[in-house]
């Protein structure tokens, strides 16, 4: 995070704003997808379903 | 006073994130998962699908969706043909057949280009799950359709499903999918009355469909886990990182149970004790009168004949082919004369009863010998090209008393 903050201080102004705005979208992709794949999972029953057959 | 110098990153709230490019990363994620999930869900995905075995079903923790299965039907089935969808259970899933001997399979060969046969049947699974729901949601998109289901004698069927395959249940009846009917409204009903400790489960589905309606996850990690690479364990393969591997590289485990190498797997003497009890069992449901004739219950009558009445709407009934499941001779022989002519009883009985309230039915197995089974009640490949053999005509029958070749 420092290394990302000092990167961010060394930067121009205006590439600093366009790789900030990037990198958020980048985040917000990623929530999105692991937010997905959380509601798959949640819809998935926790106990295996063993068949025995009779 | 000099201008302040401009700064980067300004004082912020959210540290170099900026929420506003942040969000439009969540919403164009989500948005573009939720329609990869949709083009998904109308896309079949498995192709030369033969029948969901234990690796891409709920036993291998892969729960295919009403869409899924859906799309499996539009990919294989053309308009001009007469969809056969076989549901029911382990028996007609095909175990102790391999993918390529399946007796859905020898039934699609029997009955030619005119029709066209999808296995649909599950593990454990009832007449009304599965396959079922398929062909009820897919009615008017296919209207000539035959159903063949298939349940054991004197056992009634609910209406809704049952275990682990009432998800797709779920699916169609809260995704408006099915048809109205009053018995199954009412069995759900009384199901969510006498059962509180399966209010919230249900409401926790219907929030769960309700999502996904929206964002269609499921067909989209489905499709991922099917693929690409394995998303949830599966409870029949070693865990990490095997588990990883998608589905679609894992063979059809089900094994030719006339291979010698499973013979002694057949009728293990350690089973004997327990698959006698469920021959017998069915005594349970009878009284036998003095002149020796075995007589089903009253209660066992009207519940029986209640159930499978309501099992399916009034105008699916008709298309609905119901098969009751006979057991091996190799434990018939060990039952009294008295005993099996009891056995044999059931079958009449519960045909005549499917029978009475409006199904095609009929039994087989009676005839097998201990060769078409692949224990008690699975048919080895022998058994099944048997039983595709009695149900082809059937099916065609069937078919043309419905008027599909009009």
């Amino acid at each position: 995070m420092k290394t990302l903050k000092s990167l961010f201080a060394q930067m121009p102004p205006p590439y600093a704003r366009i790789l900030a705005a990037a990198l958020s979208l980048a985040a917000g992709l990623a929530v999105a997808l692991v937010f997905d794949y959380l509601l798959y999972r949640i819809g998935l029953p926790s106990k295996p379903f063993i068949y025995v057959s009779f | 006073m000099n201008p302040p110098t401009p700064h980067f990153p300004p004082p912020a709230r959210y540290g170099w994130i900026r929420p506003r490019w942040f969000l439009i990363g969540l919403a164009v994620g989500l948005g573009s998962l939720a329609w990869s999930g949709w083009k998904i869900s109308r896309t079949d995905y498995h192709p030369g699908f033969t029948r969901f075995h234990s690796l891409i079903s709920p036993e291998g923790n892969y729960y295919p969706t009403l869409d899924e299965m859906c799309a499996i039907v539009r990919a294989k089935c053309r308009p001009d043909q007469i969809l056969v969808i076989v549901g029911g259970n382990s028996i007609l899933l095909g175990v102790w057949q391999r993918g390529e001997d399946i007796w859905s399979k020898r039934l699609q060969e029997l009955l030619g280009d005119r029709f066209c046969v999808i296995n649909f049947a599950f593990r454990g699974g009832s007449p009304t799950d599965g396959g079922a729901v398929v062909a009820e949601a897919l009615r008017r998109e296919f209207p000539r359709q035959i159903l063949i289901i298939n349940e054991a004698p004197v056992t009634n069927v609910e209406s809704f499903g049952h275990g682990p395959y009432r998800y797709i249940f779920w699916q169609a009846y809260f995704g408006g999918k099915l048809m109205d009917a009053a018995p199954r409204e009412k069995q759900v009903r009384e199901y969510l009355r006498d059962n509180p400790d399966q209010r919230l489960p249900v409401l926790e589905t219907r929030i769960s469909i309700w999502f996904d309606s929206a964002l269609h996850y499921h067909d989209f990690w489905n499709w991922i886990t099917f693929k690409y690479f394995g998303t949830v364990p599966s409870y029949r393969e070693e865990y990490f990182p095997h588990f990883l591997r998608p589905r679609r590289v894992y063979p059809d485990p089900e094994v030719d149970g006339t291979d010698p190498v499973y013979l002694e797997h057949h009728y293990p003497v350690s089973a004997l004790d327990a698959e006698m009890r469920i021959m017998r069992g069915l005594s349970a449901f009878y009284h036998r009168e003095a002149d020796g004739r075995w007589v089903l219950s009253e209660r066992s009558t009207s519940d029986l004949a209640m159930y499978s009445n309501e099992a399916f709407p009034a105008p699916l009934k008709r298309r609905t082919l119901v098969l009751i499941s006979g057991n091996s001779p190799y434990y018939r022989r060990l039952l009294t004369e008295g005993e099996r002519a009891m056995v044999r009883q059931t079958f009449v009985d519960t045909v005549g009863i499917w029978r009475r309230v409006g199904y095609p039915a009929m039994d087989y197995g009676w005839d097998y010998n201990a060769d078409d089974f692949g224990d008690r009640t699975h048919l080895t490949k022998l058994g099944g090209w048997k039983l595709a053999a009695q149900v082809a005509p059937e099916v065609s029958a069937l078919a043309e008393r419905l008027g599909y070749f009009r």
